[in-house]
């Protein structure tokens, strides 16, 4: 069996290397792509000042036929390795060793990966990992065609949207516009998906304590994911879509939503409904840009409850003894996170163009049609009975904490792109919460300390495509 | 309206995971025989990439000029000092020497303008368009003529190429300030406007000092 799977693998992988240098060759297969590299100077305690590879993202377009086209994104986010050893050994018993060495921070995700079959251009059929078409910002996430390094609140630090950016789920159905006259255009976008779900992340702690031993802690998390690719376990298909009108070339208004069930078939049904509405705007060397979402997740308590009397026990805990030794403690510890009653939140960004005349005989002015851009983003967030603490003990709630939150930040920024795919982006941001709230719990990027409600920070970023 | 004309599209496939040991094999050896080069295999009509014609050469200039009876060839061999002057001035690396332009006029003789047939590079293929100028060396009409990439055939579009009307060579034509780009068409939008650009640079250079015969009237 092994004598004809391994060498039948290689001579695959072989030919398939050799099928796509062919078609490369051919100038059928488009590799390109986009990443961003970033340094962040910034005020709170914890949060240390650092470089950032951000993300490098693998894009291949392959134009099958005229019609028929396949593209993917093979997303590398903070990552440098990732490696598996395993060893097994058949001696006095059986040894198996397995060692995974990674960085930290780092993950590999499949962004989108779909086939489209366009009937027309009113009609593409498109099947497989989508981009899910809720507001602007999700289906046009490249990092470097956007003003600033660090991405909105609304899509991705203190996530409205139900998943945050960028978001894909699995599933089919169909996009395509249609010109209304000459200078019109609507556009659409509509698909049923598995769908986002209450997923969970399994973390484990490993705590070396003075005078107490050893503490392994298996954290079970549970929060909005992007649903499954293999299968829908919740057996409950979500709709979502976006309607797009664009009067004349640069300007467009639209319309999106998402809707359906995100807790799992162990739980209750409950549902996630999603509307956004986005516009742009550019006349001349000014653009103004925005995008407002609204999310419900429905009751969150009652979902709370029924996890709690799914689940039992939110804590178990065992010390395992050891006369000559301190001992080990084990801990599993489940939580639940990123729920609230209802979220929403907009972000307005203007940016202006310029090519200053003074810099074109400079090194900074050497390449075809520099141009800067000036700009300033505006977002706020509000979050409805945000769940703060979720306690339980023998299958009931025994506390269930939540409050309402709100989150701002203003962005300043210069950016400097020598060619239309590269920039040198600078920004200064101030995030702060009311109140006198900490950041900690409504922000997914800044270690903020309880007492912590106002974060600045300086961002020089490299941004680039291909 | 344009004219579309698909040339053609014809393409195979390749690829697939079985867990079915031979099937491995199998596939290997089917996937071997879609790799090697065209002249192992059985013949087929396959193009490299799937190329629109929307224009003919004639269709084109009839476009830029739909009042035009005839059209005079001109080529215009631009010295190597010329060359340089007008590629610092367009900030491009390099000019070709030899540039053709079409003479546009009408029934009576009157001079309606001038066409020229560009070919620009867009993410990895030439994009072939025709820009119309006035006798004022402002653009009458720009017109895709073959798109050859696979992404980013909106700047086909009319509600693209109208934004290039009464561009003149003092305009900055750059997309970002004077020019909407168009996201996912960004490479296609910045090659048409350097072709519209280096159009507009070369003929207000040329015929602004060797006025054409019937030159400087304004279209009737």
């Amino acid at each position: 069996m092994r004598f004809f799977q391994i060498p039948g693998l290689i001579l695959t992988l072989l030919c398939f290397t050799l099928t796509l240098v062919h078609a490369q060759e051919e100038g059928k297969v488009h590799i390109g792509g986009y990443g961003s590299i970033r340094y962040e100077a910034n005020d709170l305690d914890n949060q240390v000042n650092t470089f950032t590879f951000r993300r490098f993202v693998m894009t291949t377009y392959v134009p099958i036929t005229g019609r028929l086209s396949f593209l993917s994104e093979l997303e590398l986010e903070r990552f440098r390795l990732l490696e598996l050893e395993k060893k097994t050994e058949g001696e006095s018993g059986v040894t198996v060793e397995q060692a995974v060495e990674g960085t930290g921070g780092s993950e590999i995700s499949l962004e989108q990966a779909w086939l489209q079959w366009e009937l027309s251009s009113a009609l593409r059929f498109r099947a497989g990992g989508i981009l899910v078409p809720l507001g602007r910002f999700n289906i046009n996430h490249d990092d470097n065609i956007w003003m600033f390094p660090r991405r909105s609140l609304v899509d991705r630090g203190a996530p409205v949207l139900p998943v945050k950016s960028a978001w894909d789920e699995l599933g089919m159905g169909f996009n395509g516009r249609f010109m209304v006259g000459e200078q019109a255009q609507l556009s659409y976008e509509m698909y049923v998906v598995n769908g986002m779900v209450l997923d969970v992340e399994v973390e484990n702690k490993y705590r070396t304590r003075i005078d107490e031993g050893m503490k392994r802690v298996a954290e079970l998390k549970f929060e909005p994911f992007t649903g499954s690719f293999s299968s829908d376990a919740k057996e409950a298909k979500a709709l979502t879509g976006r309607l797009a009108l664009s009067p004349t070339l640069g300007t467009e208004v639209g319309l999106s939503g998402y809707y359906g069930r995100y807790t799992p078939q162990y739980l209750p049904a409950e549902q996630v409904g999603s509307v956004g509405v986005d516009f742009l705007i550019n006349r001349g060397s000014l653009a103004l840009e925005g995008e407002y979402i609204y999310t419900s997740m429905g009751d969150v308590r009652s979902v709370a409850s029924a996890f709690a009397g799914q689940v039992q026990n939110q804590v178990a805990e065992v010390v395992l003894e050891d006369p000559d030794g301190p001992g080990i403690e084990d801990e599993i510890e489940v939580a639940l996170s990123g729920l609230s009653d209802s979220r929403q939140g907009y972000w307005l960004e203007a940016r202006y163009a310029f090519s200053p005349a003074f810099l074109r005989g400079t090194v900074l002015g050497q390449e075809e049609q520099p141009l800067w851009y000036l700009g300033a983003r505006w977002e706020q967030v509000w979050y409805n009975n945000l769940v703060q603490e979720a306690a339980f003990a023998d299958g009931a709630l025994s506390e269930f904490v939540t409050s309402d939150r709100q989150v701002n930040r203003l962005s300043l920024g210069l950016t400097f792109r020598p060619t239309p795919l590269v920039g040198f982006q600078l920004a200064y941001e101030r995030t702060w919460t009311a109140d006198g709230q900490s950041l900690a719990d409504v922000v997914n990027f800044l270690a903020a300390e309880p007492d912590e409600d106002v974060a600045q920070a300086f961002l020089f970023g490299v941004t680039f495509g291909f | 309206m344009f004219t579309e004309r698909r040339l053609a599209n014809f393409s195979g496939r390749a690829g697939g995971v079985c867990s079915v040991p031979m099937l491995w094999l199998v596939l290997a050896a089917l996937v071997l025989v879609r790799a090697l080069p065209a002249g192992a295999q059985q013949e087929q009509t396959r193009p490299a990439q799937p190329t629109f014609v929307y224009l003919t050469p004639d269709e084109a200039l009839q476009e830029a000029f739909p009042k035009a009876a005839r059209f005079r060839v001109d080529t215009l061999r631009l010295s190597l000092e010329q060359r340089r002057a007008l590629a610092k001035k367009l900030r491009q690396p390099e000019l070709d020497s030899l540039f053709i332009v079409h003479l546009a006029y009408n029934a009576e003789g009157h001079f309606l303008g001038y066409a020229t047939i560009m070919n620009e590079v867009g993410k990895y293929e030439p994009i072939t368009f025709v820009v119309g100028v006035d006798p004022r060396f402002r653009v009458k009409k720009v017109a895709v003529m073959v798109y050859r990439e696979s992404r980013g055939g909106q700047v086909r579009q009319p509600r693209f190429l109208y934004q290039f009307r009464n561009k003149s060579a003092r305009d900055p034509l750059q997309p970002g300030r004077d020019i909407i780009n168009i996201s996912g068409a960004t490479l296609s939008v910045r090659a048409i406007s350097r072709g519209v650009k280096k159009a507009l640079h070369i003929l207000s250079f040329w015929y602004g000092t060797h006025p054409p015969q019937g030159g400087r009237r304004s279209e009737p």
